[in-house]
C-alpha cells in the first residue's frame, strides 16, 4: 500500500487505516467503530476487531443464559408479574374492543338492510329492523357480565378499603395530644391550651364553642381514621404519614374561612347567643316607640363599618380614620410625615361637644359611604379589565415574526 | 373634620357628667372653698399693705402672682386623683374703669403695672375648677386711706355702682335659691300666678330694676348663666356653646332704653321723631334660627338641679346727657394713657399647627401638658409655680420673671398661627348718644369685629341704629372712662341639699364702707326686703348655705416671708 494513499484514510479513534474511503466509511457505521468512540471518550485505549468481538459474543451468551433463567422459572410467575393493575387495564380494554365490536355489527345490521325507510300507510316514516344475530346476542351478553363483575369488583374494593383503614385505626383520648401522644392532660381544656400553645391550633370562635370535646374527637378521628389533613385535605396512606405531614408542613390549623368550612364544624357550635344580643337591642328600641328612625341609624352604622375598613389603591393604604399612608414606590416624590392621632382630654371632648359654631358642618355620613361605595366599585371593575387584557396579551402559542414571514 | 364627639359621648360629657350628685357636689364645695380662701387671702394681703401699712404696697402684678399660686396650692392640696383641675380664672384686679381681664405680669414696666391709689374701687375677680366644677368669685374693694379704720365711707358715683351690684347680685342668689321652693316666690315679681317659677325675663328685670333705682347701668357682659361642667364662660365668644341658658346684658338693652328716652326729649339736637331714628332692624329679611340653642334669650325657666353663675357689672349713669355705656378692649399697643398688654390666654384646642420657633414650640407643650381649657398666664407654666413657702421667695419670684420673660419669645407666633386666643382686657367707656348718630353706616350692618368675639346673636352692638362693633370702635376716642363695680357668685341649686353658695357671701365678705344718696324705689324695693327677709329665717324662708374659708394655717406663710 502506498504510504501517501494509505494515510489518506484512517480511522483515529481505532487506530487503523482503509484503502478507500468505501470500506472507511463502512468501517465507521459499525458497532466496533462506535464501541471505540466510547472508550475513547472514556479515555480507554482501543481494542482490536477481535477483541470486540470476542466481548459481543460472550455478553450475547449471557444474555441468552439469563433469558432462559428467567423462562425457566415458570409460567406462572409471569401472571404474577402483571400485577392486578395491569390486568385490570387488560380486562378493560377487552371490555371496549367488545364493546366496539358489538356497536360495528349493530351498524352493519342498519346498513345491510340498507337503512331502507319506507313510507307508512298512514305517512309515517318507519326504519326497517332487521333482526339480530346470535354472534350480537353473545356479545352482549358478555358485555353485561362484564359490566356486572367489574361494579362488584368495585365494591369488593371499597369494603376492603374501609376494613383496612378500620383495620389501622388509631385511637386517641382527648386528654392526649395525637402529635405527641407521650402526655397525658388532666381534661380536654388541657389538651387545648397543649395544643394551642405547643401546636398552635387555634379554635375559631370560643365564645360561641359548646361541645369542646366532641369538636376535638371529630379532628382527632378525621386524622387518626380518616388519615386527613385538616387544612389541606391530603390523604396519608397511613396515620404515621398523616402526622409527619401536618407537622412538617405546619398544617395543624382549623380551617374557617368560607361558608363550607365553617359548617363542617358548625355542629359543635351555638351561634344562638350572638342573636339574643341583637334581638335584646332590638326589644329596647321597641319599647321608645322609636322603631323606624333607630333601624335607619343602624344601617348607617353598618355602613360606617363598612366604610372604616383598610383598603389599598395603587398609591397607598387608606387608614379608616381617612389617612392615606403613602406607597413606597412614591417615597422618591414625596416624603410623608403624618401626624399621630391625638387624644383628646374630657374638658376638650366636652367644649368640642358643646360647641357649636365652628363645626356646623357635620360630616354627611350617608354621602361619603356611597361615594366610596362607588369608588370601590369602579376600583374593582379597573382591576378585573387590567388581570383580563393581561391574560389575552398574547394568543399566539409561538412566536412568529411577522416581517420574516 | 376630626374634631367630632360621637353622640354617646356628647351625652355623657355633657348631662351625665352634670347631674348634681353628692360626689359632683362635694368637688363644687371644694372648688368654691378654694376660691374663698383665696380673696379672703387677697383682701388680706390688700388690707395689711395698702390700709394697715404693715409694709410697701403690693402692685398689681405681685398680688395676681401670689394670689394664683396660692389658689394654686390649695387646689393640688385635695383630690389627688383628679387630673383635671386647675385655676379657672386668673386673678385680676381690675381698677375702676376696667371691666375684666387686668392682670399684668410681674415683667410689665410700671406704666402697666398699677399701684393703687386711694378711692380706688378694685374688683378681685378669680376662679377654680376641680374635674371641669368651677367655681367663680368678684368682689369689689375700695381702696382707703391707710389706718386702722376708713375716715369716712366712700362717697360719689362710683358708692352708687357698689351698692347697686352688690343689692342685685345678692337678690339673683335668693331669687335663684327660691327655684327650690317656688312657694317662696314674691307674688308681685309673677305675672302669672298659677305658674310659678323663675324665669329668665324675671332675673332681668329685678337687675334692671335695681339699677335703675341706682341711677346705674347694666354693663354689656354682664350676665346670670348656667354653668356645667367644663363650660362656665371661659371662652365666650371663642366658643358658641350649645344650650345656653341665661340672661346676658349687652349694648342692644341699653338701645331700647335710648330710643326710648329719645321719644320724649325736645331736644334740638337729637332727633326725636323715633320712627327716624329706627331705620335698620337686623332681624328684617333675616331669619334667626337657633336649633342649638347657642344664641341667649330670656325664655327659660331656672330649674333644681342647676349650676348658675351670677355676674353683675354697674356703671353709674351720667344724668345729663344720654348716651352708651360700652367696652373697649385695650390692645397694649397704643401709648396714650393707660393700656395693659393681654397677659391672660386660652388655647385653642381646634387648632394645630407646626412651630417654627424653639421658643414657641416649647411654650405650646408646656401649655398642652399643663393647661386644658381654661384661661391661663405665661407664669403657670413656670417651673417655679406654684411657689413654695419654704424656699427663698424673693428668688422664686425672680425665676419666675426669667420665665416668662422667655416664654414671651415664643407667644408672638403661637397667638398668631391661633393656637392661643388672648383674653380682652375690657375697659368701659361712655359715648354720649350725639357722636353715635353722627356716624355714617356705609359699611352696611354685615361687618362685625373678629378680633373680640362676642356670644352669638350679638355680633351687632346696635340693631336699630345699624352700627356695627367696627362702627363703634371708631367713637372711643370720644368715651369717657366710667368706672364700674362687679359682683361674681357661684350658685348650685341642689334638690337634696338645697341651695349652696359656692362663692360670696357677706358672711365673709362685708362691702366696703360706701355711701349713696339713691334708694330702692317703688315695688323693686319691696321684693328685695321680701327676699332679703327670707334669707334671715331658715325655718320660713330659704336656706341658702355658703362655703366657708378653708384652714390655711400650713399655706399662708408666703405673705410673711413677702414682708422681709
Amino acid at each position: 500500500m502506498d504510504s501517501s494513499v494509505s494515510s489518506a484514510y484512517t480511522c483515529n479513534s481505532c487506530q487503523i487505516q482503509f484503502s478507500n474511503s468505501e470500506n472507511q466509511r463502512s468501517h465507521m457505521k459499525g458497532e466496533w467503530h462506535r464501541y471505540n468512540l466510547k472508550r475513547r471518550v472514556a479515555q480507554l485505549p482501543p481494542i482490536s476487531e477481535d477483541l470486540f468481538n470476542n466481548k459481543v459474543n460472550t455478553s450475547e451468551k449471557k444474555k441468552k443464559e439469563e433469558e432462559e433463567e428467567e423462562k425457566s422459572k415458570g409460567q406462572n410467575e409471569v401472571d404474577v408479574k402483571l400485577n392486578a393493575k395491569q390486568l385490570r387495564k387488560k380486562q378493560r380494554e377487552e371490555l371496549l374492543e367488545k364493546k366496539r365490536k358489538l356497536l360495528e355489527l349493530a351498524k352493519n345490521r342498519l346498513v345491510g338492510n340498507g337503512g331502507r325507510v319506507i313510507m307508512g300507510e298512514d305517512g309515517k316514516m318507519v326504519v326497517e329492523k332487521k333482526e339480530e344475530t346470535t354472534e350480537e346476542k353473545n356479545l352482549k351478553e358478555e358485555v353485561k357480565e362484564a359490566a356486572i363483575k367489574e361494579e362488584e369488583e368495585n365494591n369488593v374494593d371499597e369494603e376492603q378499603l374501609i376494613k383496612e383503614k378500620l383495620a389501622n385505626k388509631v385511637d386517641v383520648p382527648v386528654t392526649k395530644c395525637i402529635f405527641c401522644k407521650d402526655e397525658e392532660f388532666e381534661n380536654i381544656d388541657g389538651t387545648l391550651e397543649h395544643l394551642f400553645k405547643n401546636h398552635g391550633l387555634y379554635i375559631p370562635e370560643k365564645r360561641f364553642l359548646i361541645n369542646k370535646e366532641g369538636l376535638l374527637a371529630y379532628l382527632y378521628e378525621k386524622i387518626g381514621y380518616g388519615n386527613v389533613c385538616l387544612s389541606c385535605n391530603f390523604q396519608g396512606r397511613n396515620f404515621q404519614s398523616i402526622i409527619q405531614h401536618m407537622l412538617s408542613k405546619n398544617h395543624i390549623k382549623i380551617p374557617y374561612e368560607n361558608e363550607e368550612e365553617k359548617l363542617e364544624i358548625s355542629d359543635f357550635y351555638d351561634f344562638s347567643k350572638s342573636y339574643e344580643i341583637e334581638t335584646n337591642e332590638k326589644d329596647t328600641l321597641d319599647e321608645d316607640g322609636e322603631w323606624e328612625d333607630v333601624d335607619e341609624e343602624e344601617l348607617e352604622n353598618d355602613e360606617d363599618i363598612d366604610g372604616e375598613k383598610l383598603y389599598a389603591s395603587d398609591y397607598g393604604l387608606h387608614l379608616p380614620n381617612g389617612m392615606v399612608l403613602g406607597h413606597r414606590s412614591l417615597a422618591k416624590y414625596y416624603r410623608q410625615n403624618l401626624k399621630p392621632e391625638k387624644e383628646w382630654s374630657e374638658a376638650q371632648g366636652t367644649v368640642m361637644a358643646a360647641e357649636t359654631r365652628k363645626f356646623v358642618n357635620t360630616i354627611d355620613t350617608k354621602a361619603i359611604a356611597a361615594q366610596k361605595r362607588v369608588w370601590n366599585r369602579e376600583a374593582k371593575s379597573r382591576d378585573t379589565n387590567d388581570r383580563r387584557a393581561q391574560k389575552f396579551i398574547n394568543w399566539q402559542p409561538h412566536y412568529r415574526d411577522e416581517l420574516l414571514q | 373634620m376630626a374634631l367630632q364627639i360621637s353622640p354617646k359621648d356628647t351625652d355623657l360629657l355633657l348631662k351625665q357628667k352634670n347631674v348634681l350628685s353628692a360626689d359632683v357636689l362635694d368637688k363644687y364645695r371644694y372648688a368654691g372653698e378654694v376660691t374663698q380662701t383665696c380673696l379672703q387671702y387677697i383682701i388680706s394681703l390688700i388690707n395689711d399693705s395698702y390700709h394697715l401699712g404693715k409694709h410697701e404696697p403690693y402692685s398689681a402684678a405681685e398680688l395676681c402672682l401670689l394670689g394664683d399660686s396660692f389658689m394654686q396650692t390649695l387646689i393640688n392640696g385635695k383630690f389627688k386623683k383628679v387630673i383635671e383641675k386647675s385655676i379657672a380664672q386668673p386673678v385680676t384686679l381690675d381698677v375702676n374703669d376696667l371691666v375684666v381681664g387686668y392682670s399684668p405680669e410681674l415683667t410689665d414696666d410700671e406704666k402697666t403695672n398699677l399701684t393703687f391709689k386711694v378711692g380706688d374701687i378694685v374688683t378681685i375677680n378669680l376662679g377654680c375648677h376641680i374635674d371641669g366644677y368651677t367655681s367663680n368669685l368678684a368682689h369689689t374693694i375700695v381702696i382707703f386711706p391707710s389706718g386702722l379704720t376708713p375716715p369716712g365711707p366712700l362717697l360719689g358715683e362710683s358708692s352708687d355702682a357698689i351698692v347697686a351690684s352688690y343689692l342685685a347680685n345678692e337678690t339673683i342668689v335668693t331669687l335663684l335659691a327660691c327655684a327650690l321652693k317656688t312657694e317662696k316666690i314674691p307674688n308681685s315679681l309673677l305675672n302669672d300666678k298659677s305658674n310659678r317659677q323663675i324665669t329668665g325675663s324675671i332675673i332681668r328685670n329685678v337687675v334692671n330694676a335695681i339699677a335703675e333705682s341706682f341711677n346705674c347701668t347694666v354693663v354689656p357682659t354682664s350676665k346670670v348663666r348656667r354653668i356645667r361642667r367644663f363650660l362656665a364662660g371661659q371662652a365666650e365668644g371663642v366658643v358658641a356653646e350649645r344650650d345656653f341658658k341665661g340672661v346676658v346684658w349687652s349694648e342692644i338693652d341699653q338701645e331700647k332704653e335710648l330710643l326710648k328716652r329719645c321719644n320724649f326729649t325736645e331736644d334740638g339736637e337729637i332727633i326725636s321723631n323715633s320712627n327716624e331714628l329706627i331705620t335698620i332692624d337686623q332681624n328684617k329679611g333675616r331669619s334667626i334660627d337657633n336649633p342649638d340653642k347657642a344664641i341667649p334669650t330670656d325664655d327659660f325657666v331656672i330649674l333644681p338641679g342647676e349650676v348658675y353663675m351670677i355676674d353683675i357689672k354697674m356703671a353709674p349713669i351720667n344724668k345729663d346727657e344720654p348716651g352708651l355705656y360700652t367696652l373697649e378692649s385695650l390692645d397694649g399697643k397704643t401709648k396714650e394713657g393707660f393700656n395693659a398688654k393681654h397677659s391672660i390666654f386660652i388655647r385653642d384646642v381646634s387648632m394645630s399647627e407646626q412651630l417654627k420657633l424653639r421658643n414657641s414650640r416649647r411654650l405650646l407643650s408646656l401649655v398642652d401638658k399643663h393647661q386644658s381649657v381654661y384661661p391661663f398666664k405665661l407664669s403657670y407654666v413656670s417651673e417655679n409655680f406654684p411657689l413654695n413657702s419654704k424656699g427663698n421667695l424673693i428668688e422664686q419670684l425672680n425665676h419666675i420673671e426669667k420665665d416668662v420673660n422667655i416664654f414671651k419669645f415664643g407667644l408672638n407666633e403661637c397667638i398668631n398661627k391661633q393656637l392661643f386666643v388672648s383674653k380682652a382686657i375690657l375697659s368701659c367707656k361712655f359715648i354720649p348718644l350725639k357722636e353715635i348718630l353722627k356716624v355714617p353706616t356705609s359699611t352696611g350692618i354685615n361687618g362685625y369685629d373678629a378680633a373680640n368675639p362676642t356670644l352669638p346673636g350679638m355680633e351687632l352692638p346696635l340693631p336699630k341704629l345699624g352700627i356695627t362693633s367696627l362702627k363703634l370702635k371708631t367713637l372711643f376716642k370720644y368715651g369717657k372712662r366710667t368706672v364700674v363695680s362687679r359682683y361674681v357668685s357661684t350658685v348650685a341649686l341642689s334638690n337634696e341639699v338645697g341651695c349652696v353658695r359656692l362663692s360670696g357671701g357677706n358672711k365673709l365678705f362685708t362691702p366696703s364702707w360706701v355711701h349713696t344718696n339713691y334708694q330702692l324705689q317703688g315695688s323693686i324695693a319691696e321684693i328685695v326686703n321680701e327676699l332679703s327677709a327670707l334669707t334671715q329665717d331658715e325655718r320660713f324662708g330659704i336656706k341658702i348655705d355658703e362655703c366657708n374659708v378653708l384652714d390655711i394655717s400650713n399655706v399662708g406663710e408666703e405673705a410673711n416671708d413677702m414682708e422681709e
